[in-house]
């Protein structure tokens, strides 16, 4: 499957529908990433939420800074605070 | 060739407009003259709901609790958002309003019951080793009431204000096998689960008629468990194995969905026997209330795997039948 990626805050509601989630694939990423079907509906989204779009390299670098801060963040924590609960954050790749 | 007429006893109807579909009509096959269309009617449910943005929550959180009775009729309460709150909000299906805040701010807690009618129990307040602490929500504001026998936090929990189940969690013992029942007064202890784990999902009605699925410490589990009013036995396991999942729904119709580690955006749907995957979730996430059941569910805030304090809500919507559009292919 292809896909597009865009940067775009969700507002809440109808950022996006029911129906938009039967046209293409979605999938929210940290950095406000966006992993979009690349079909006509998936454009259409990225318009209608003015989408600023990336390359899946831009978007990967993204998505990787916002997990490897949240890495150092937790790396500072006290070691109390490193619990079963709170595991050290992982990067991963986008489809 | 066999003919419609022949087969269904009856030529193909012709209608002008889609029909408001029951049980009885699932199979049919019409003819829309206002669209030119030839349809037919199946069945609907989880397997073809998705999900879609909600209201963002006013306090962004993870740990969170909820409870409700669909997507549109919710309460979420407690969390974290640097640190412990007792923060409250409502949802009414378009926007989250804030309420009286929980008298113990705390995480990892759980509840059960209505947006009217609810109840909140056990959780964390560092340093703390766990609370035991349970409140009841009249619509307005929380009460204390009687604590859990045993103090843990991360477990599971579904039920009404006057009829909830409490089980697994952490760290008496880390992860608990123990149940407490909740009979709108007192917590009771009854028999333990097979599998030890923290951070279960939960679905059920009352403290007779309760699933248990997922969880785990250290690893993930994809078991199931059911749960009669007398013990608890294992039934068919999820496909995804995760903890700290959203559950919702009853012992013979929940939705499983999100979860970590890693997060996790896959939902599952449970129909007394098994479970099926159906929509993911757009944000992959754990720790996040989750509400309603399993046609109407809601999921809000949690921690995405990099931000912990998400105020994100996304709403599961399956109808109970679909008219579909017969096309050439």
């Amino acid at each position: 499957m292809a896909y597009k990626y865009c940067t775009a805050t969700n507002w809440g509601k109808n950022f996006f529908t029911h129906e938009e989630r039967r046209q293409f694939h979605l999938s929210g990423h940290p950095g406000e990433v966006w992993v979009v079907g690349d079909n006509l509906y998936g454009d259409q989204w990225i318009s209608k939420v003015a989408g600023a779009i990336k390359t899946k390299e831009e978007a990967q670098a993204i998505v990787t800074g916002e997990i490897e801060a949240a890495q150092a963040a937790w790396d500072a924590l006290p070691d109390e605070e490193k619990t079963d609960t709170n595991p050290r954050p992982v990067v991963y790749n986008l489809p | 060739m066999s003919e419609y007429k022949g087969i269904k006893g009856f030529q193909v109807q012709t209608r002008s407009e889609d029909p408001s579909p029951t049980e009885a009509q699932v199979g049919d096959f019409y003819y829309n003259s206002t669209t030119g269309q030839f349809k037919t009617i199946n069945e609907g449910g989880a397997p073809i709901g998705t999900w879609a943005s909600g209201a963002n929550l006013n306090s962004t959180r993870y740990a969170v609790a909820g409870t409700g009775a669909s997507n549109s009729a919710a309460l979420v309460f407690g969390g974290y958002t640097n640190g412990p709150t007792g923060a409250t909000e409502q949802y009414d299906g378009s926007s989250w309003t804030e309420l009286n805040d929980l008298n113990q701010a705390r995480g990892y807690l759980d509840g059960a019951g209505t947006y009217t009618a609810a109840l909140a129990f056990a959780g964390l307040t560092p340093p703390s080793p766990g609370e035991g602490e349970t409140e009841t929500w009249n619509g307005s504001s929380w009460t204390e009431v009687n604590d859990i026998n045993n103090v843990r936090y991360n477990g599971g929990g579904d039920g009404t204000q006057t009829s909830a189940l409490f089980f697994g969690g952490t760290p008496n013992p880390s992860p608990s096998v123990l149940t407490e029942s909740w009979d709108g007064t007192s917590w009771t202890e009854v028999n333990d689960l097979n599998t030890a784990r923290q951070g279960p999902g939960a679905a059920g009605t009352s403290n007779t008629a309760s699933l248990a699925f997922g969880g785990g410490y250290p690893s993930n589990t994809v078991n199931t468990e059911l749960w009669d009013g007398s013990s608890w036995t294992e039934v068919n396991n999820l496909n995804t194995a995760r903890r700290n999942l959203g559950g919702t729904g009853t012992t013979t119709s929940a939705l499983a969905y999100g979860g970590r580690p890693p997060n996790q955006s896959v939902t599952e749907s449970w129909n007394g026997t098994s479970w099926t995957e159906v929509a993911d979730l757009a944000l992959a996430r754990g720790d996040s209330a989750s509400a309603g059941v399993a046609l109407s569910a809601l999921m809000a805030g949690g921690y995405d795997g990099a931000t912990p304090f998400e105020n994100a809500t996304e709403v599961f919507s399956a109808d109970d039948f679909q008219i579909k559009t017969v096309t050439q292919s």
